[in-house]
């Protein structure tokens, strides 16, 4: 209960961490990584992570991992695969039993084909292959996103995973991935 | 000022704008920034103008952040609101597309308290999200969910739509038991106006209408024609339209430009924008329209 009490303590700024806001941990193999790692993320402004003991059962040899919200997770992982500095692990801590949507529905629209997967939809021209609209999603990079994948093919547009940085962005990411299998079908 | 819109929009050269929003020769101005007309809160915008400039209104004003995601222009808004609405005169208050932040949520819903008269409080997008995950999902008016967030409404457990548990998502044929679930638990608010191939219109857990004609299928996959609806709605309900009458009036005259549009998946938002105006018009001369 102390860790979790510790895990659970923000201040007003890093808010993105309070009361039951989805978190995650990154777990390293050494605290040297951990270091490194919470530098890093704080120069590239994620100021809010939080150097932390993670949870006695997700010990796998380290003592401190890395505490963040959860909604940033495809923009943190990217920063740190940049520099060569993934995490060996990454835990969801908040309800283990939650896990981001990988289920997508398919709708069939004649010339068209659109895939969803929980709030975030992609559409895509049978033919060509070419993305002609992105819908849903409520984060502030979905616009961004639409705008640097519309209008480019499925094979060639940037991935959200790519330049993406919230939760938002890793649905669509499943969305995206999903409408490139049923583009090499169709 | 009766009617204020607040949000994001993808540009990182843009740390807040505040002014007064319009729309001319098909561009989105806000204050003296030109803004793209695009998916998102600006489309959201724009169709607030467009009820604004049909019905005689004053033009909302906006507080917009330039965010792509990274987060800056999303704590942004949020000071900007907490610091500001506790003098500001507001009768209906529009918050869009933004990075979901419980703790900044919190207090912009501290400063919503100190404001003389609480606005109608209108949430969409990733502020519905907040709002929905910070518990206090019941301050507001009016959610205006898609079928998808619907399901994350419905779910005590998740925090984001992307968390949404599979036995809800599967329940996405049958809203009303969603939006049953979703008000029962304290996760929605008093009036729902869920957007899809037909639309929902509730009040208290309960479908007060649906809406599903003129029945354009192409609509679906077009982003931005949820935050039409919302625009719509935000515009309607500033000038005096009860929460259900606007949110009717919205969804119908969102089909009805989709049907003058004659939308394909591939058409974009502006186009239907434009023809707004044009769909209120029509509405008019309908049984089912506006007065």
């Amino acid at each position: 209960m102390g860790i979790l009490n510790k895990l659970f303590k923000a201040d007003e700024e890093s808010s993105a961490a309070e009361h039951n806001q989805a978190r995650g941990l990154l777990i390293y193999n050494n605290v040297n990584d951990v270091i490194q790692a919470e530098s890093v993320l704080k120069k590239s402004g994620y100021d809010y992570i939080k150097v932390v003991a993670p949870p006695p059962q997700y010990r796998t040899g380290c003592d401190l991992s890395i505490e963040f919200p959860i909604i940033e997770q495809i923009g943190i992982v990217r920063a740190l695969e940049k520099i060569n500095l993934a995490p060996v692990d990454l835990i969801h801590v908040v309800d283990e039993s939650l896990r981001p949507t990988e289920i997508c529905r398919v709708k069939d629209f004649g010339e068209y084909i659109m895939v969803r997967a929980a709030n975030m939809k992609i559409t895509f021209d049978k033919e060509s292959g070419i993305i002609v609209n992105i819908s849903g999603g409520g984060c502030s990079d979905v616009p961004y996103l639409a705008s640097e994948m519309i209008g480019k093919s499925l094979s060639d547009a940037p991935s959200p995973r790519d330049i993406g940085y919230t939760l938002c962005a890793y649905t669509l990411a499943i969305a995206f991935e999903e409408a490139r299998k049923h583009a090499r079908i169709s | 000022m009766k009617l204020l819109l607040a949000g994001t929009i993808p540009r990182d050269t843009i740390d807040l704008i505040a002014g007064e929003a319009r729309v001319s020769a098909g561009k989105l101005f806000i204050g003296d920034s030109e803004i793209s007309l695009i998916r998102g809160t600006a489309a959201m915008i724009g169709a607030a103008c467009a009820v604004a400039a049909y019905v005689g209104d004053p033009l909302p004003q906006c507080v917009i952040g330039g965010d792509i995601g990274k987060r800056t222009g999303s704590r942004n808004v949020y000071r900007h609101l907490i610091k500001n609405l506790p003098k500001m005169e507001v009768t209906v208050l529009g918050l869009h597309y933004i990075i979901p932040d419980i703790g900044l949520h919190n207090q912009v819903r501290t400063s919503i308290q100190k404001m003389k008269q609480t606005p109608m409080l209108i949430a969409d997008a990733g502020f519905m999200y907040v709002a929905k995950a910070s518990g206090y999902a019941t301050f507001y008016d009016l959610f205006l969910p898609d079928l998808g967030e619907l399901a994350f409404l419905a779910d005590d457990k998740a925090m984001h739509p992307a968390y949404t548990r599979g036995f809800l998502t599967r329940l996405e044929d049958d809203p009303a038991q969603l939006i049953e679930r979703a008000f029962s638990t304290g996760n929605a608010a008093r009036y729902l106006c869920v957007k899809g191939r037909i639309d929902h219109i509730c009040a208290d857990g309960k479908i007060l209408e649906a809406i599903g004609s003129p029945m354009i299928d192409a609509l679906e996959p077009i982003g931005g024609t949820g935050d039409t609806i919302t625009g719509m709605v935000a515009g309607l309900v500033s000038h005096g339209y009860a929460i259900p009458e606007a949110c009717r009036i919205a969804c119908s005259a969102n089909r009805i430009a989709g049907q003058m549009a004659a939308v394909t998946p591939a058409t974009q938002i502006d186009k239907i924008i434009s023809l707004i105006p044009a769909a209120l018009k029509e509405l008019v001369h309908t049984t089912t329209g506006m007065q």
